[in-house]
């Protein structure tokens, strides 16, 4: 377990070292260097350009430059946000905690959603119900999520009036309401942003599971199950859901890129003051640090996340716990095909 | 052979069983039309190549195979001490499974969860055919482990499948399936997956228990020397079909369907030197399209136009034998060895 | 078998068929557009009484705020968004091919390189990876939003590639290739390409859908086509002071975009139904 801990936290470190070179590539490989020919550039100062030169000391060869921005980075030195005057680090600080609130919100709508439907219609395959609810997934899989938050904006918001159609809390309400009404208007304030999200994550979740779910039903213990007499409501809990959920840790990991790129837009949408929002007004103000910035974090809470769930997997999975890495053979055609197709032949013909 | 002059039943009875598949390719008519009977402590080989229909016969038994895409004629009748298990509710049909007949699957490996122990997964099974305390089932799953020869039983009830080798892993599968006291055990190709040590203790394990357990064993197989050496009585299933049944000496000395005697010759013998075994020529019949008539014919060295035209019933060739070849009803016909002995 | 009876496998495919007919319809109405658009997509009409206006018989889709015709805009935002998404796919296909090839093939420290880079750019959310080239590329046309969508996609595809050919190499034919001295450039054409043409070409058509979203998105945000130029994404942008007094111009290029993005779903995943040697 410790040799795997190591093994699992050097590659992380790895990658987090990838990401950090990428970002400095990409800066430093555009057209014309993030600082010359900005005079047209109305955030950018003399001052901030020297304090930037001091930082990245874009005077000096290139592979001075990438180790004095590794070293930074380590310290915690982020760069300098031309367009809000102030260390990146310092503007993370402020978007960070509503980002955050929001992608746990979509999460768990996400998860709670996915999973129960996915499992519901792997149990009940080709059911009404569950051909269905494939046609709502593959719908939802191939909606856009702005455009999902704009319509439900439109229904919930300015028709129904149900919602606030922005922001996080009530500028002109929320300091006068007492404590139980400032957490409602909050709740009221996330809820459109978080189901947005979460509906569109679920609807890949949703697939994903119940293709795990078919996956497992053919599986040989779960007719050996059968065939020794155990009731179908053991069979689902104990045989059939132990194993289809296993591989469902995996998509906590997987899920948290998506759940970022939506919230670019989703947060532009309903004028959320996160991550995304912050990612999205830096380009507009070409403030390359801060995207920058944003683009490494939110590589590092990806391999995070992962690595998390890869330790989750781990514990969770007995067959893991002695140092052996979850099969690849699913590499051919992804990993939502069903085991069986419909009408296909059962595996055991023999 | 149920009648007057026999009033007690056969422990198991299955009549015009037919099992089809629904497939891209068609109709898949797997098994057609079988029926066997097997009495209390009797051990029944039924033996065939593979893609034969084996393994869907033994689910079906259960009635185990999956229910939109596996049609089972509704001709067909499983009638297992007394009741008939095609018209059984499900709560009695899941005290037959496991209760009455077990199944041992072709690879314990994947026939065990791989995320819950061994011991987790027989408790479990013991208290679905007799509710008691868990601590009783523990007590029970050591004894069945036990039984099935696994050392160190209280230490593999913690194991995980995937901790145990090949052979304790089928050793586990046996004790799992003997949990809910069953009368009739099916094995399917229980040892093919074996190394052939292992198999040779695996087979001395079924053997040992049906006679201390006197269970009654339907024994599925490719292999007519693992049938030779167990079995009281032999079925040979050829394209979904019985083509031949005999008390297993019978069947040895007079195999009278031409593919028996070809499997025969198939099995590598060590009494007899320079005998090479012999391939069967030809390909297995694929089950969305069987051969017309007799499904043999394409292969037979013997087929002559009858065998082209219509299939032969399974015919008497003596007490207990039939077989389901013209040859039987014209021995006077080139034939293989047994048939021509026997006319 | 012969190229007739293929085709006619293919359309025998009830999800392959309705997938491919959707796609085709597209790619028709995509060329098409000049000719089946009423007015130019740019041409602002009539700025005194045509802004905003309802659909009518003049105005199928009715008018956007600078009083330009919907349904000729969604034509020609169907061109560009088809078009991007295609070339960017296919730059995004060929890098990862050729990558996914070598390191396959390379292996050794070449692979560990490449593979460790790909894992490194994956961790990246693709759409902040997006925006930070966006930012650094200063709005360079379409020709740099089709290389940024391409350079910025084929590592899923070279990770593909790659897992494909590692499974070939160990496979006879390829083995034996190698014990009679062949190049590894021709193994990798002669032997190894065509086997991993089915998986790629799974992945590319469920790419071609999965970057009009992202083009949609990007535009959305500004980032991607530029107006006046009209895509699906800057539409719908448009549309969002209106969206309470005029909500069809945010629905219409919305449901443009989920019918486009299902019909290379369908046909994405028909294809994989079809290749995949299991369920054949």
């Amino acid at each position: 377990m410790a040799a795997f801990l190591v093994r699992r936290l050097g590659a992380a470190i790895l990658v987090a070292f990838g990401v950090a070179t990428i970002a400095f590539l990409l800066i430093h490989l555009a057209p014309g260097s993030p600082l010359i020919g900005s005079g047209e550039n109305p955030y950018v100062s003399a001052e901030l350009i020297a304090q930037a030169q001091r930082n990245f000391g874009l005077d000096q060869p290139l592979w001075v430059q990438y180790g004095r921005y590794l070293a930074n980075l380590a310290r915690g030195d982020w760069g300098l946000s031309f367009s809000q005057q102030r260390p990146v680090l310092e503007v993370f600080r402020d978007a960070l905690p509503n980002t955050f609130i929001l992608a746990l919100a979509a999460l768990i709508l996400d998860f709670v959603l996915g999973i129960g439907l996915g499992v519901y219609q792997g149990l009940h395959p080709h059911s009404r119900a569950d051909r269905f609810w494939s046609r709502v997934t593959l719908t939802l899989y191939a909606v856009p999520s702005f455009w999902l938050g704009l319509m439900l904006l439109l229904v919930f918001g300015k028709t129904l009036g149900w919602f606030p159609v922005g922001g996080v809390v009530d500028p002109v309400l929320y300091p006068l309401l007492p404590p139980a009404g400032q957490l409602l208007d909050r709740l009221r304030h996330l809820a459109l942003p978080a189901v947005t999200l979460g509906l569109i994550g679920a609807a890949s979740t949703a697939r994903y599971q119940r293709a795990q779910v078919l996956e497992v039903l053919g599986q040989d213990y779960v007719r050996a199950a059968r065939a020794r007499g155990l009731s179908e409501t053991a069979v689902a809990l104990r045989h059939v859901l132990r194993n289809a959920l296993l591989p469902t840790i995996n998509l906590f990991g997987l899920a948290l890129p998506t759940l970022l790129s939506g919230a670019v837009l989703v947060e532009t949408v309903f004028a959320w003051p996160g991550m995304g929002r912050l990612a999205v007004e830096a380009v507009a103000r070409r403030d390359y640090f801060l995207v920058t910035g944003i683009a490494v974090l939110a590589g590092f809470l990806v391999v995070a996340a992962n690595t998390l769930a890869d330790i989750l997997v781990h514990l969770a999975d007995p067959r893991t716990r002695e140092a052996r890495r979850p099969e690849a053979h699913r590499a051919r055609f992804g990993a939502s095909r069903p085991a069986q197709p419909a009408g296909g032949l059962p595996p055991t013909t023999r | 052979m149920v009648g007057p002059e026999n009033p007690v039943s056969p422990l198991l009875a299955v009549s015009r069983l037919s099992v089809a598949y629904r497939s891209a390719g068609g109709l898949a008519r797997a098994v057609e039309n079988v029926s066997f009977e097997l009495e209390r402590g009797e051990l029944l080989a039924l033996v065939g190549e593979s893609g034969c229909g084996k393994t869907t016969l033994a689910l079906s038994l259960l009635r185990l195979l999956p229910e939109p895409v596996a049609l089972t004629d509704p001709e067909s009748r499983i009638v297992f001490e007394g009741a008939d298990l095609t018209r059984l509710d499900p709560r009695s049909l899941r005290r037959v499974r496991g209760g009455g007949m077990a199944l041992v699957f072709q690879e314990a490996g994947s026939s065990l969860n791989p995320v819950l122990t061994i011991g987790s997964q027989l408790v479990e099974t013991v208290r679905a055919h007799q509710p008691m305390a868990r601590r009783r089932a523990r007590d029970r799953a050591v004894e069945l482990l036990t039984a099935v020869g696994l050392d160190r039983p209280e230490q593999r009830l913690e194991q995980y499948p995937h901790q145990l080798s090949g052979g304790m892993q089928q050793r586990a599968a046996i004790a799992l399936a003997l949990a809910g006291d069953p009368k009739l055990l099916i094995a399917d190709e229980p040892t093919t997956a074996l190394d052939v040590t292992v198999q040779a203790q695996i087979l001395d394990l079924l053997s040992d228990l049906r006679h201390r357990l006197q269970l009654a064993v339907l024994l599925i197989t490719h292999d007519l020397g693992i049938a030779a050496g167990l079995a009281d009585r032999v079925a040979v299933m050829y394209a979904g079909r019985l083509v031949e049944t005999a008390p297993t000496q019978q069947l040895f000395a007079r195999a009278s369907h031409p593919y028996t005697a070809a499997l025969l010759q198939a099995v590598p013998r060590m009494d007899q030197d320079a005998v090479l075994p012999k391939p069967i020529p030809g390909q297995p019949p694929v089950a969305t399209a069987w051969p017309p008539a007799c499904r043999f014919h394409p292969r037979c060295p013997y087929a002559w136009a009858r065998c082209l035209e219509e299939e032969p019933p399974l015919l008497a060739v003596g007490p207990q034998h039939q077989a389901r070849c013209w040859l039987v009803d014209e021995p006077e016909r080139p034939g293989p060895a047994g048939i021509n002995r026997c006319a | 078998m012969n190229a007739p009876r293929q085709l006619a496998r293919l359309w025998s495919h009830p999800r392959l068929r309705l997938g491919l007919a959707a796609v085709l319809a597209l790619y028709a109405i995509a060329l098409l557009a000049p000719v089946l658009a009423p007015y130019d997509p740019t041409a602002q009409l009539d700025l005194q009484a045509g802004r905003l206006l309802p659909p009518t018989w003049a105005h199928p889709l009715g008018t956007d705020q600078f009083s330009r015709d919907l349904l000729s805009r969604l034509l020609f935002g169907a061109r560009l968004s088809l078009w991007i998404a295609a070339l960017a796919v296919l730059v995004a296909v060929t890098v990862g091919t050729t990558v996914g090839l070598a390191a396959g093939l390379a292996g050794g420290w070449v692979d560990t390189v490449l593979m460790r880079t790909v894992d490194a750019a994956l961790a990246i959310p693709r759409v902040f990876l997006l925006l930070v080239t966006l930012a650094l590329w200063e709005r360079g046309g379409l020709l740099a939003l089709v290389l940024v969508l391409g350079c910025t996609g084929w590592f899923g595809t070279s990770r593909l590639v790659r897992a494909e050919v590692q499974s070939i190499r160990q496979r006879g034919f390829v083995l034996a290739a190698r014990a009679l001295g062949l190049p590894p450039w021709r193994i990798a054409v002669r032997h190894v390409l065509p086997n991993v043409t089915a998986p790629v070409i799974v992945t590319a058509t469920l790419g071609v859908g999965n970057t009009v979203l992202i083009e949609a998105g990007l535009s959305f945000l500004g980032l991607g086509v530029a107006p006046p130029r009209a895509s699906w994404g800057n539409m719908i942008a448009d549309s969002q002071p209106f969206l309470a007094t005029a909500p069809w111009q945010g629905i219409v290029p919305g449901v443009a975009l989920v019918a486009t993005v299902m019909a290379f779903s369908l046909l994405g995943e028909g294809l994989r139904e079809w290749l995949d040697p299991r369920t054949r």
